[in-house]
């Protein structure tokens, strides 16, 4: 990565319509970086291009038009299993809610990165998985739901058991879409002040979605959409 | 394997559903099973009944009649043949053996036949295995009567136990011959084949219980001869119902057939027991291929089941297609995935299915024997029957493949920004 930049992106343009070349990107964004161990607030209000730009910097949407580098890999260059690849083991991710697998436990749900990728297993070192999921639980204080199924717990709970999820591994950047929107304000705060402890104690870089500018405070930077996407659409 | 277990929990948090599915995947493999394993026992119980029987003798009718009431005791004959017609032939220069078989009575709905020493001399089944007594002796005296293993099982008799033969053969017989009762004096080892349903008397006992009838009617109570007056030397036999016939060389068969079809002192039909047995299959083909024709429509029926529940499935799992995108899984993990809980269930269904083909013969054998007098023994699937499990896993990829590329398409144009 270069000077440890987790996210480059520079004269990057998507538009859904490939074949339409006469009509505007619905993202045109000239330069953002987000460097190692930064927690960058990304606001922006319904329709300004967030869950696009989310998609493009998670790999699940792809683009050739312009620059976009994320953990050093360049996704406009890498093949759809090289982005999952990315996604999948080096990357943590967050919904706004209906976070969860509903068949699976709450410690299932935690532990389905590392099942899913051995390589993010591996990331653990010599810690167990197990031991590892009861540490996050324990830090996001839902170490007695770990043998509940998820359809029992509440909103903040799934959010808490999602952001756990997010966190096994060590991934080096966790994204999260409006994670505290369905929170109320006490959880909305609680929920914050233990995903900024986690990704300041595990060193994992931070880019917080949310169209609520109140957040803004508990992050390094702010980002807004309006200042970086110059789309006219 | 992660996959597959996912798969699997996924499967089982639809339990209903599942289970519908199940059931409707193992009812058509049961079917599709049960008929092949129905069609291949029955004709190995059928054909492993009768050993080195050359040709089948009885009055003119239908080739596969003769040889199911002479044989496999099932159904009545047309006529009788004269005894003097049976010695003609026993006494001809191709015989090697016969035996003699005089049908007609019962006792508690199973078959009494009348016959000779040649039967327990001669008759063979699975190839080369003889009848053999399991206590007692041959029936020799008027009313001596030796019992299949199954009729002395059933009816728990022993030896000297006295025995009333019934009129007909229907189970209810109204018209007893209770003047007239048999004794035990041989109980056969079992042979799986219909010889253990039956009893056998000699062909002087069943001349013995119609002395003084006349044209089908018993004499009047008091009227008729005692049994201690009848003498097993002072009974001429007048006719029997069929018989068993082996030639001396194999080359004669065609010829001696012949000249029993052309036999002009009496109508007579002889058939080859191999050649009625495939004129048999033959005529029973066509209720197997409707029995096929059913069992691949209820197998088409559930496969249909099989695309409802994970068609209909799909909009609510939208969302966790998307988390498993989140969680760096491609979009050909998740067609595998989703192929994997049709395939699975395809899977589960097939064994359950045939577990219960399996159970339902080994439990139901006693019945089949029983209410039709069939052996089906239990064998494990042929290749045949593999190659149906197969096809049906098969097509169970098929269809698991439009829901599968269905979620495909949508996980593609979701991404992780799916809002339900």
């Amino acid at each position: 990565m270069i000077n440890n930049e987790i996210i480059r992106i520079s004269d990057l343009r998507f538009s859904y319509d490939k074949s339409s070349k006469i009509m505007a990107p619905i993202l045109a964004i000239d330069t953002l970086v987000v460097k190692t161990g930064e927690r960058v607030f990304l606001q922006g209000d319904s329709g300004s291009g967030k869950t696009t730009l989310l998609g493009l910097l998670t790999g699940v949407l792809s683009t050739s038009s312009g620059n976009l580098s994320v953990l050093g890999t360049d996704f406009t260059k890498a093949s759809n299993s090289e982005r999952d690849f990315v996604r999948g083991t080096r990357m943590g991710y967050i919904f706004q809610m209906f976070n969860l697998i509903p068949y699976l436990s709450v410690e299932q749900n935690i532990a389905l990165p590392c099942l899913l990728h051995p390589e993010r297993r591996k990331r653990l070192g010599d810690r167990l998985l197990s031991d590892e999921v009861q540490r996050l639980a324990v830090a996001l204080g839902i170490e007695v739901l770990l043998g509940q199924r998820v359809g029992t717990l509440s909103v903040g709970q799934q959010q808490r058991v999602a952001a756990a999820r997010a966190l096994i591994g060590r991934p080096e950047l966790i994204i999260a879409d409006e994670p505290t929107s369905a929170l109320d304000h006490g959880h909305r705060e609680r929920f914050i002040q233990l995903l900024m402890e986690e990704c300041a104690t595990e060193k994992i870089s931070l880019l917080f979605v949310s169209h609520d500018p109140t957040l803004a405070k508990h992050f390094d930077r702010t980002v807004t959409m309006t200042s970086i996407n110059r789309s006219e659409v | 394997m992660i996959l597959i277990s996912l798969a699997l929990q996924s499967l089982r948090n639809r339990a209903l559903s599942t289970a519908i599915t199940l059931f409707s995947v193992a009812l058509s493999v049961f079917l599709i099973l049960g008929v092949e394993q129905v069609r291949r026992g029955t004709q190995e119980s059928f054909s492993n009944s009768i050993s080195q029987v050359d040709i089948v003798v009885g009055a003119r009718g239908s080739e596969i009649q003769l040889l199911l009431y002479s044989i496999f005791h099932l159904g009545d004959a047309t006529n009788n043949i004269t005894y003097d017609t049976y010695e003609h032939f026993k006494n001809h220069p191709s015989t090697e053996w016969t035996i003699p078989i005089s049908l007609g009575d019962s006792h508690e709905g199973y078959r009494v036949v009348a016959t000779d020493h040649n039967f327990y001399e001669h008759y063979r089944f699975q190839e080369d295995r003889a009848v053999e007594f399991r206590a007692g002796r041959a029936a020799d005296d008027v009313f001596d009567v030796v019992l299949g293993s199954e009729v002395a099982k059933k009816l728990k008799y022993e030896i000297g136990t006295p025995v009333v033969i019934s009129h007909g053969i229907s189970a209810m017989s109204f018209q007893k011959h209770a003047d007239k009762p048999f004794k035990i004096v041989g109980i056969l080892k079992a042979t799986g084949t219909p010889v253990d349903r039956a009893l056998y008397i000699t062909l002087e006992g069943m001349e013995a219980i119609h002395i003084d009838w006349k044209d089908g009617t018993p004499p009047l109570p008091g009227q008729g001869t005692p049994a201690s007056q009848i003498k097993k030397d002072n009974i001429k036999i007048g006719q029997i119902t069929s018989f068993l016939l082996r030639t001396r060389n194999r080359i004669a068969i065609l010829r001696l057939q012949r000249e029993i079809n052309d036999f002009t002192s009496e109508p007579l039909m002889s058939t080859i027991p191999g050649v009625a047995l495939s004129k048999l299959w033959d005529t029973l083909s066509y209720a197997e291929i409707a029995l096929r024709m059913i069992s691949a429509c209820v197998a088409l029926v559930s496969l249909l089941g099989l695309l409802l529940v994970l068609y209909t499935s799909l909009n609510e799992r939208r969302r966790e297609m998307s988390i498993f995108r989140a969680l760096g899984l491609g979009p050909a993990k998740l067609l595998f995935l989703l192929l994997s809980e049709s395939i699975s269930i395809v899977i589960v269904g097939a064994l359950l299915g045939a577990g219960a083909l399996y159970a339902a013969l080994w439990l139901g054998g006693p019945w089949l024997i029983d209410t039709f007098g069939l052996v089906i023994p239990v064998h494990a699937p042929s290749s045949d029957e593999w190659g149906y499990l197969g096809i049906l896993v098969l097509a169970s990829f098929f269809v698991g493949l439009i829901p599968a590329w269905t979620a495909y398409r949508r996980s593609l144009a979701d991404g992780l920004g799916v809002r339900i």
